[in-house]
């Protein structure tokens, strides 16, 4: 034996030692093996009911803990006392807890938003300045694809916290077209010719009507908003070709969109600007 | 059937095109051209604006060889072209919302039969045993949603020309199918008909003698309780039309709740 070290490492290799750790390791493979099986079943009964998220997420649950159980029930047959252990873990919990506030909010936060569903995978979301597709709904964050084609991580407590929008909960979209007229333009010839171009293209949904708002007499020009609908998947298309449309038709009827005016004047108290006319050059 | 002729009804049927030479067809606002030859068939067609276009071409074979750059062409190809192409007439892949130019009114115990012409879609067929090749509209209506919010219903076309109640003014359109439908009051306040949805995937076509296609009579009851009942699909055309034809069975077939899901937001309320 080791002078200086009281141990006696024979003390470790008893026969009743070696027949507990024998029990310990019994008793692990088997937890382990028990903890897959009702995992697997439990998750195998719940499939038709629970999403893939969800599904996933039970199964990891029942296996850890009935492989923590079975940890500790081999930790026993080792002769550990547990209440020491447990009071341990205790204090570490706390220790643990408030150091991952931040990963437990948004744990927390993620079970909610599954159970709430105000998206799912597939959708496309726009959380403040990021639009994408859902990948995935993890447990801590969601993932999303941007349509150039980069990879967003979002937390799952934004999302809580935050204004999420759901671009691709409805199967049908407005589109709110701004258009503005010189102000020599009769609005009522301009209405039907909207009107028009809204109903040949066959992308523009007849119903809901479109709608024609007149929104102010703008600085240049006569503002007015010109809503039409589309399916969802169409909308682009359409609000692409709508806009091509409708300059074609105002350019066949000889409507103006005029650029931006800005008027000058001297006023009363100032002198007029002077003119000088120039003659055009013989052709 | 399989000549070249110009101006007849039928456009519909069995063609015979020679290798290497090409058929043109003019249905209504839809030009369509078919080229055959050894190892391919190519498909190319052109829409004109005007639903109620009715010019009506048959030229099988057509003289003049086809250019590569043809308007829309799709090329399907085969081991060996065999000779016989078929040009089946088929109802709308999605139904028909018809808004009546002027919403009428039917007083309690009144019925009415309108009468409403869809667009047909040309379904083309080649090879032994025929295939389906390709599917195009005469003339591609406008979408529009029938439902009860924006949040659900149901995307369809709009049907834009009006209902007519007289049979003796519609004239014969080889291109566009006609229904009659039947509304039918039993309740005790009147019935505003503003918007009817026919339900085409579930309808079927039928030939009449003249030439013009039409779908089954459709009815509408809305019964004393003041409820509406189902959409009822009859087994063929008006009594008036002899012996139809049957040209193509519906796409889909209707099931007990589809029908009266349809029905529930078939007439406009308010």
């Amino acid at each position: 034996m080791l002078g200086f070290i009281d141990l006696d490492v024979g003390e470790y290799f008893t026969t009743d030692r070696l027949a507990g750790y024998l029990r310990a390791v019994i008793v692990l493979i088997l937890g382990w093996m028990i903890a897959k099986l009702v995992s697997g079943a439990v998750v195998r009964v719940v499939k038709m009911r629970a999403t893939a998220q969800g599904a996933m997420l039970l199964r990891r649950l029942i296996f850890y803990s009935l492989l923590a159980l079975a940890a500790m029930m081999a930790l026993n047959q080792l002769g550990f006392h547990l209440g020491v252990l447990l009071g341990a873990a205790g204090v570490l919990t706390v220790a643990i807890g408030f150091a991952s506030q931040t990963s437990a909010s948004n744990f927390i936060s993620g079970l909610f938003l599954i159970a709430e569903r105000p998206f799912v995978v597939g959708n496309v979301i726009k959380v403040a300045d990021v639009t994408g597709e859902v990948l995935t709904i993890d447990l801590l964050s969601v993932k999303l694809r941007t349509f150039d084609n980069l990879y967003v991580r979002i937390p799952n407590e934004t999302i809580i916290k935050s204004q999420v929008t759901n671009m691709t909960h409805f199967p049908i979209r407005r589109a709110d077209l701004q258009v503005g007229v010189a102000y020599k333009e009769d609005l009522e010839k301009v209405r039907e010719i909207l009107f028009a171009v809204a109903d040949k293209n066959p992308l523009c949904l007849d119903e809901p009507k479109p709608l024609f708002i007149f929104t102010g007499y703008g600085d240049s020009a006569l503002q007015m908003q010109f809503s039409v609908w589309a399916k969802r998947e169409n909308w682009l298309e359409m609000r692409n070709h709508i806009y091509l449309e409708i300059k074609a038709a105002f350019d066949e009827h000889g409507i103006e969109i005029p650029f931006p005016h800005l008027s000058f004047y001297t006023g009363s108290v100032t002198e007029p600007f002077p003119v000088r006319v120039v003659q055009e050059p013989e052709q | 059937m399989d000549e070249s002729k110009a101006e007849k009804p039928f456009w519909w049927g069995k063609y015979t095109i020679p290798e290497d030479e090409a058929g043109h067809w003019r249905i209504g606002p839809l030009d369509l051209w078919v080229y055959r030859s050894r190892h391919e068939w190519r498909i190319a067609s052109e829409n004109s604006d005007d639903p109620l276009d009715g010019g009506l071409l048959v030229q099988v074979p057509l003289a003049k060889d086809l250019s590569e750059d043809q308007p829309n062409a799709h090329r399907f190809g085969f081991r060996k072209t065999k000779g016989t192409l078929l040009l089946v007439p088929t109802l709308a892949d999605r139904s028909i919302v018809i808004n009546p130019a002027t919403p009428f009114s039917l007083l309690p115990d009144e019925e009415l039969t309108i009468y409403v012409s869809t667009a047909l879609w040309v379904k083309i067929r080649a090879g032994e045993p025929p295939h389906d090749l390709l599917e195009i509209p005469t003339y591609r209506p406008s979408d529009t949603w029938f439902g009860p919010s924006t949040r659900e219903g149901e995307l369809c076309y709009a049907g834009k020309t009006g209902a007519r109640q007289q049979l003796e003014n519609l004239p014969i359109r080889p291109h566009r199918a006609l229904s009659a439908v039947r509304v039918r009051n039993l309740a005790n306040s009147n019935l505003s008909v503003e918007r009817l949805k026919l339900p085409m995937p579930h309808m079927s076509l039928f030939a009449a003698g003249g030439g013009q296609l039409w779908t089954e009579t459709v009815t509408l009851q809305r019964e004393q309780d003041g409820e509406l009942a189902a959409l009822q699909l009859g087994k063929k055309p008006p009594s008036m039309i002899t012996k139809p034809s049957l040209i193509s069975g519906p796409r889909e077939q209707p099931t007990k709740g589809l029908l009266i899901r349809a029905f529930g937001g078939l007439i406009g309320r308010e």
